[in-house]
């Protein structure tokens, strides 16, 4: 238990920055790790150990995330009758820069299957199979999302910083 | 023809360069045709600032500690208090049943939330039957969870995908199903229990003249409901828990339904 404890905590950083960077929302961020660690405590043994535990844990954390992210903003307009918690938000970001304030938005108006793909590949490091892995998707299929999603950043920090910029076209 | 030609350099690949995942050769190829094709680099630059960006937007949270409530060792200790909170609220409802029996106890009018008289047709009939049904021992569900058919056959007789979300987080485990008389179409009855023997259901029923509804509460004699209609269906969750564990369950089970 210690161990398996031990073993986890060293990746909670690493799972809270990705469920921060995906949800925008830090209490929900914490919901999905603090999920995720439970899940990963009391379905250890379905970890074979030979894979990394790091993409064993994202990829739960990922599937608590498909499952309810779809419902969430439906439950939230349905329940306020009924829970009376107000809506957690965001507290406003303080960016260094312009340009990293054009990236939060931007990375806010990508679909979720592909901001979830830059974000593990360009955030988490992962490698194309291990995105494969944890997403659940054919490698070729984590590669369009990251050229899309990639792509559509671009374009939208473009948009929003410098109208003049050139838009390279995908085949030249 | 060179090799360059005939492997000519594709979006995926800048991808990879950017991600370190080429082998020498096509990170060679890449290099040389960077080199002559301005556009590419500069779309190559694009992305590693990309991937510098969100290390700097994001990288605080990793800095940040991790917080006491998700250390794993009090994650799994608050799983275990759940579990034996469940069981003592079992107790404590038994207590404050026997009180207000012997003392005549009252609930402030105001207090008191509707009642399950006041609750639509759906919701009424679904706590007839979880009164009826969580009484019964040895025939409390009619076919048991582990049986395969349970969900495609009330899925078939109720024309809907019907599913029972996982409520194991609250310590409860699905015992089975049954089918129930209702309006159009029949209904259907999930009963779950938990450890202490406390039971939940979970009605799902047709109802494609009722408009969708918030969530609302009723509670009536120690049981309270938990009901919502949406896509033409009512659900109500049903339980002797008290409000707050029961809306943690309907959310729960909320969110464990699927879309369609």
């Amino acid at each position: 238990m210690t161990d398996r404890g031990s073993l986890i905590e060293l990746e909670i950083p690493r799972l809270r920055r990705f469920a921060g960077a995906l949800t925008r929302d830090p209490d929900w961020a914490d919901d999905l790790v603090q999920d995720c660690i439970e899940r990963a405590l009391t379905r250890w043994d379905s970890w074979r150990g030979d894979g990394s535990l790091r993409a064993w844990l994202f990829a739960i954390l990922h599937n608590l995330y498909a499952n309810g992210a779809r419902r969430r903003g439906r439950f939230r307009a349905l329940f306020r009758s009924a829970e009376d918690s107000p809506e957690p938000a965001m507290p406003a970001r303080q960016s260094d820069t312009l340009a990293l304030h054009d990236l939060d938005r931007a990375l806010k108006q990508l679909p979720d299957d592909q901001r979830q793909v830059v974000l593990l590949v360009g955030l988490e490091g992962f490698s194309y199979a291990e995105v494969a892995g944890i997403v659940d998707v054919p490698i070729g299929t984590v590669m369009s999302r990251l050229s899309r999603g990639r792509e559509k950043l671009r374009g939208l920090m473009a948009a929003g910083a410098q109208p003049a910029s050139p838009t390279l076209r995908r085949v030249k | 023809m060179t090799d360059k030609i005939d492997r000519a350099i594709t979006v995926d690949d800048l991808n990879a360069y950017v991600d370190d995942a080429l082998d020498a050769v096509r990170r060679a190829e890449v290099e040389a045709y960077l080199a002559t094709h301005p556009d590419a680099a500069a779309q190559v630059l694009a992305y590693r600032r990309l991937n510098e960006g969100l290390r700097e937007l994001f990288g605080p949270i990793a800095h940040a500690g991790v917080p006491p409530a998700l250390r794993p060792a009090n994650v799994s200790a608050r799983r275990r208090r759940r579990r034996r909170a469940v069981a003592l609220q079992a107790v404590a409802a038994v207590l404050l049943l026997a009180l207000g029996v012997a003392g005549g106890w009252q609930l402030n009018e105001a207090m008191r939330p509707a009642t399950i008289a006041a609750a639509p047709d759906f919701t009424r009939d679904a706590t007839a039957a979880h009164l009826l049904y969580t009484n019964e021992r040895r025939h409390a569900v009619e076919v048991g969870a582990e049986e395969e058919h349970l969900f495609r056959w009330l899925s078939n007789r109720l024309g809907t995908d019907v599913k029972a979300p996982d409520l194991a987080s609250l310590g409860f485990r699905l015992m089975g199903g049954r089918l129930l008389p209702g309006t159009d179409r029949p209904a259907a009855q999930f009963m779950y229990e938990d450890e202490a023997g406390e039971r939940l259901t979970l009605y799902i029923r047709p109802e494609p003249g009722t408009d969708e509804t918030r969530f609302e509460y009723v509670s009536e004699d120690g049981v309270g409901a938990f009901y919502w209609v949406e896509g033409r269906f009512g659900y109500a969750l049903i339980g002797a828990q008290p409000r707050d564990p029961l809306l943690r369950a309907a959310r729960l089970v909320y969110l464990g339904l699927s879309g369609e």
